[in-house]
């Protein structure tokens, strides 16, 4: 109830706007009440930010990083992995980042200093190690390699196991095909892609292992171009040329 | 804008991620996401909608329902992602709306019917920006994102009663100050 003294002097009580009516105003249908058709233009005034399209070079870069993460994100007929998170953070990084060329600076940094860091530590297994360091060598980055050769049969069933364990656990088998391997970590773009999320170094871990995973399950269908894991092979297991593996020497 | 009796497969589209599918939604919400953002004065707009938009591709395949439930979806991540922002930077005050984000210049936009327009820019600004946070949050969301009082209460995880309380209040508010201005003139 309103009482005096409610309002200043000269000033009408105000009349609450009934659903019907507020409803109408906000949807912009006007009203031919004069003050309410003032608050129709400061409802027009608010709603024009909203009737602009958004640029198409935004769209251009949105819609298909969407359509990526959709796919990505889509229930699969497999139990999703955790792997498919790092993918996600790809794309979020896509639609979100700016400044390019200071996060491709950033990220080379970060992933040398990270991975010689693992490398140092003996954070990664030797096969790993000597692939990461002739993969430096060629972008001039000198990393410590590994004590010793590892030994041929023992050596290559190690690294298979442990590529496939660790394949298993870090990617979803659906997507090995698509799976960047080692050679892309030179790429200035991917570590711009990487960057930001993989500071752990473990992206690069993940490449090596999936490097070898496919070397392991698939020797037939090696991609090409993938820096060989320098394996001392006297005579059997590995061929560092990517054709496959071949019996030990003596066996025909 | 809407996608209208196509919806149905345009979704199925994009939870497939079809990119033909998600030019369609982008297009279709995207302006009034990013006029909302604006509005609502978030620091980097295209990168919330950027933010909000990752969200519902990443969730998309959760989403049952038609085309007006699919704008009050989005406009509640958005309005979700707003807070997500401002808590951000609470620290920082919040940046007062440009005018050029705001609404084009009245004249310039609807030459053909000036004498309806007797608000100035600069005022309507005012009047706007002297509602509370809620109020405003409540009006952009009923205004821009077209969504029903149900909906904005979700977005702002408020009540039904509160949200219209808030509505009348700005309404009301907005009302008053009008009043004055024909009192002062």
């Amino acid at each position: 109830m309103n009482r005096w003294g409610d309002y200043q002097s000269g000033m009408e009580p105000m009349q609450i706007l009934d659903d019907a009516t507020a409803d109408a105003l906000l949807a912009g249908l006007g009203s031919p009440d004069e003050e309410l058709a003032l608050i129709s233009e400061i409802v027009d005034y608010i709603r024009a930010p909203g009737t602009r399209p958004v640029k198409e070079t935004l769209a251009h870069r949105h819609v298909p990083l969407l359509a990526e993460a959709a796919r990505a994100a889509a229930p699969a007929a497999t139990p999703i992995r955790s792997s498919r998170r790092p993918r996600l953070r790809r794309l979020a990084l896509g639609l979100t980042g700016s400044g390019l060329a200071l996060k491709v600076l950033a990220g080379s940094v970060a992933l040398a200093a990270v991975t010689g860091l693992a490398v140092a530590s003996e954070g990664l297994p030797e096969v790993a190690e000597q692939a990461l360091a002739r993969a430096a060598e060629l972008v001039g980055i000198e990393l410590p390699q590994g004590k010793e050769p590892i030994r041929r049969e023992e050596g290559l069933e190690t690294a298979r196991t442990q590529a496939i364990e660790h394949c298993e656990e870090a990617l979803h088998p659906e997507e090995a095909a698509d799976c960047p391997v080692l050679e892309r970590v030179l790429e200035p773009e991917f570590a711009y892609e990487q960057s930001s999320e993989w500071t752990s170094g473990l992206y690069l871990e993940h490449a090596l292992y999936q490097q070898l995973r496919i070397r392991a399950l698939t020797p037939e269908r090696e991609p090409p171009g993938i820096p060989p894991v320098e394996v001392p092979d006297p005579g059997g297991w590995a061929d560092p040329t990517g054709g496959g593996t071949r019996p030990p020497a003596g066996r025909p | 804008m809407s996608i209208g009796p196509s919806f149905p497969g345009v979704l199925a589209g994009a939870q497939e991620g079809a990119e033909w599918a998600w030019s369609l939604l982008y297009h279709d919400l995207a302006g009034a996401v990013l006029g909302y953002l604006r509005t609502r004065g978030a620091s980097d707009p295209e990168d919330v909608l950027g933010e909000v938009f990752l969200q519902v591709a990443r969730n998309i395949h959760t989403f049952q329902g038609d085309e007006e439930g699919f704008r009050s979806w989005i406009f509640v991540i958005a309005h979700r992602r707003l807070i997500d922002e401002r808590r951000r930077r609470a620290r920082r005050p919040e940046d007062p709306v440009a005018p050029e984000d705001l609404a084009e210049d009245p004249s310039a936009e609807d030459a053909e019917e000036p004498v309806l327009r007797r608000l100035s820019n600069e005022r309507v600004r005012e009047l706007f920006e002297s509602l509370t946070e809620d109020q405003r949050d409540v009006l952009s969301l009923r205004i821009i994102g077209g969504l029903s009082l149900a909906d904005t209460a979700e977005a702002m995880s408020k009540g039904v009663g509160a949200v219209k309380a808030l509505q009348h209040r700005a309404l009301a508010s907005l009302r008053r100050e009008l009043v004055r201005d024909r009192v002062s003139l």
